[in-house]
């Protein structure tokens, strides 16, 4: 009976009761799209970086990750690495050597970062391969390559197939070889762009005397970009003590914290922005109120009781709540669906990257989070309901003969 | 510093080939072979003066420098009265610079070796590096030699290819007595990238040096680095203690 009356109520004043769920509607759409976005973007962000900068379990020299210091490496790294593999044949394991140094031509020199990478198994996880703007990605078994970012290339004044020396300095001595410029890539960030050397690691290791198959991180990886239980203790046996076992967060933590931050920072703006929608609520029932107060009292003179007109004003709230998170989930849905097949291309801003040194994927894209979608849909009805229990208290307090006179 | 001051003082040998004749490989090796050892072997004194002229910034410095063998080198700087004190060691191929005004040694890292000694066209890199035109190259009469007469011969010295050096190749003009006139670093494509130009040589303990070297760099047409020895003593004794941390303070 209630139900029904509130329901007429409504569809009574149809313009004020699509004001107040369009501007819930509106607020969930928002939120929604932003929220798949966000989650999204993360998602691709944390795949990315975990893949190109550690691994979900990472195995370094004993005080690397505090040290971060070239020098500290771990030898004999194929054979640590064969033996990750047996005790864990589901992961991807690969090496990878990391080197300050400095790359000349004949026009110039700059201060470079180094990587020596296994070609094949890097190309597979790399975003670099896709950004190649001339030449081929490192060919496996051969030495002497080395791909350079277009920035960097043009500071050298070199193309495909030019002679470069690098120079990289291991406890304290110096060493230097010749390399060809293998291929250049854009990533479209303009440090990497003009920093960042990839070269095949066997090559970069000869370049290192007196360790014997040295790398700086044996990095292990799975499917998705959640660390599996019992991964680390598993790598952890299979190296032994000695070198550092440490997890992504671990290896990675100011990647973590940033999406922690933001994560947070995103809630507390849509849960300031469904309190706006729970105002647009609360003003057309507060209006409604105050226009319905003869009405009302009529109510009250036919035997309703103030508890029924309390229950008739949250009805209402409550509806005009769902009739709005229904809209708005409906709208924020096809709002997410063109992010979520076609994304954004985000190169100009690929600057922000909470970690340095990762060539990330520029085109976002987003991804249907089904549980935050019903979880802030709920909230919203909520919220309606909430802003409906003022207007209701107060219907339950009027005086049935002050209401009649009321014009 | 082996770079500045051994490309000045290359002791004048006998000349491997007879004026008048056009020499052999063989001969050629000797030649440069004498280039690459004569001066390394001995120990140096020398006060000189470094003009730099960029487009941005004029500089003269006048410094000192010991030197001893191919592996130690010491340049402390005399003027201009602020850089008085500032120092650069070099001990086989690590470099160090002392900065007087901060009282700190920093030990250049390799990261740093691009970058311009004392703001001149010599990068740090160039400094340490040492490579042999007799052995990290392979060499032949360049083109053209021919028409420099039989008093000087123009050796065109190209990189082996483990040899890592960033030049296409270098052409060393020479005189028949050895001494040095010019050196053009060109790219492998063909483009010239620097010029090394010596002149005004004098004989030094009986040895033929030339005091003045000029660096230009091609793509910079309007600048250049000048050094010019003031004084020159060479295959004095000099303490190993010379080239200490300790000494690079003093």
């Amino acid at each position: 009976m209630i139900f029904r009356m509130a329901l007429r109520n409504l569809i009574r004043r149809p313009m004020q009761s699509f004001l107040a769920s369009g501007a819930v509607a509106g607020c969930l759409a928002l939120i929604i799209w932003t929220c798949n976005f966000q989650d999204g973007a993360w998602v691709l962000l944390m795949d990315d970086t975990i893949r190109a900068s550690a691994g979900h379990v990472v195995v370094q020299a004993d005080g690397y990750q505090d040290a971060k210091d070239s020098n500290l490496l771990v030898a004999d790294s194929s054979a640590i690495a064969t033996k990750i593999r047996q005790q864990n044949p589901e992961t991807t394991v690969m090496r990878r050597l990391i080197l300050g140094g400095m790359i000349a031509s004949p026009e110039n020199s700059v201060a470079v970062g180094i990587s020596g990478v296994e070609a094949e198994a890097e190309k597979a996880v790399s975003q670099i391969p896709k950004m190649m703007v001339d030449g081929e990605w490192l060919e496996a078994g051969t030495s002497g390559q080395v791909l350079i970012g277009t920035t960097l290339a043009k500071r050298l004044q070199v193309g495909l197939g030019d002679k470069v020396v690098l120079t990289v300095s291991y406890r304290g001595e110096l060493q230097a070889l010749p390399f060809r410029v293998a291929g250049t890539f854009t990533i479209g960030n303009a440090s990497m762009d003009n920093f960042f050397v990839l070269a095949n690691l066997p090559t970069l290791q000869e370049m290192l005397p007196g360790i014997t198959d040295p790398a700086t991180m044996i990095s292990v990886q799975v499917e998705g970009y959640k660390v599996p239980a019992g991964l680390k203790a598993s790598v952890r046996e299979a190296v032994g003590d000695g070198p550092e076992v440490l997890r992504a967060e671990e290896a990675l933590p100011e990647l973590f914290k940033a999406e922690e931050l933001d994560k947070i920072g995103g809630y507390f703006m849509w849960i300031f922005i469904g309190i706006l929608a729970s105002i647009g609520i609360l003003n057309v029932l507060l209006m409604s109120l105050f226009q319905r107060t003869r009405e009302l009292g009529m109510l009250q003179a036919m035997g309703m009781r103030p508890s029924g007109l309390v229950q008739l004003l949250l009805t209402e709230g409550f509806l005009l709540g769902v009739f709005g998170a229904l809209l708005g989930f409906i709208a924020g849905l096809a709002a997410t669906y063109p992010m979520v097949e076609y994304g954004i291309d985000y190169g100009m801003i690929n600057n922000q990257a909470p970690v340095s040194g990762v060539a990330l994927n520029t085109l976002m894209k987003a991804v249907y989070s089904w549980d935050k979608m019903a979880i802030w849909t709920g909230f919203h009805v909520l919220l309606a309901v909430l802003a409906s229990l003022w207007p209701a208290l107060r219907a339950g307090r009027l005086e049935a003969v002050e209401s009649m006179r009321s014009q | 510093m082996y770079f500045i001051v051994s490309s000045l003082i290359i002791l004048s040998t006998p000349a491997p080939a007879a004026a008048g004749t056009v020499p052999t490989s063989d001969q050629l090796k000797a030649l440069l072979t004498q280039v690459d050892d004569n001066g390394r072997s001995n120990s140096s004194h020398v006060v000189m003066s470094m003009r730099v002229q960029t487009k941005r910034f004029s500089r003269k410095m006048k410094m000192e420098s010991w030197s001893k063998g191919k592996e130690h080198s010491l340049i402390r700087l005399m003027d201009p009265p602020k850089d008085r004190g500032v120092a650069t060691l070099k001990v086989g191929d690590k470099l160090w610079n002392y900065l007087p005004n901060t009282d700190r040694t920093m030990r250049v890292p390799s990261a740093m070796m691009s970058g311009a000694w004392m703001g001149s066209h010599v990068s740090n890199d160039d400094l340490v590096r040492e490579y042999r035109l007799s052995e990290d190259y392979t060499y032949a009469m360049a083109p053209g030699s021919a028409s420099l007469g039989s008093e000087r011969y123009t050796i065109r010295c190209t990189p082996k290819p483990e040899t890592p050096v960033v030049w296409g190749h270098i052409d060393v003009t020479v005189t028949a007595k050895g001494v040095p006139e010019k050196q053009e670093f060109y790219s492998e494509k063909g483009k010239k990238v620097r010029t090394m130009t010596y002149s005004d040589v004098k004989e030094v303990s009986g040895i033929q040096v030339p005091h003045k070297m000029v660096i230009q760099p091609h793509d910079k047409p309007n600048e250049l680095t000048e050094m010019v020895f003031h004084s020159l003593k060479l295959n004095i004794p000099i303490e190993d203690s010379r080239f200490s941390l300790q000494a690079l303070r003093d």
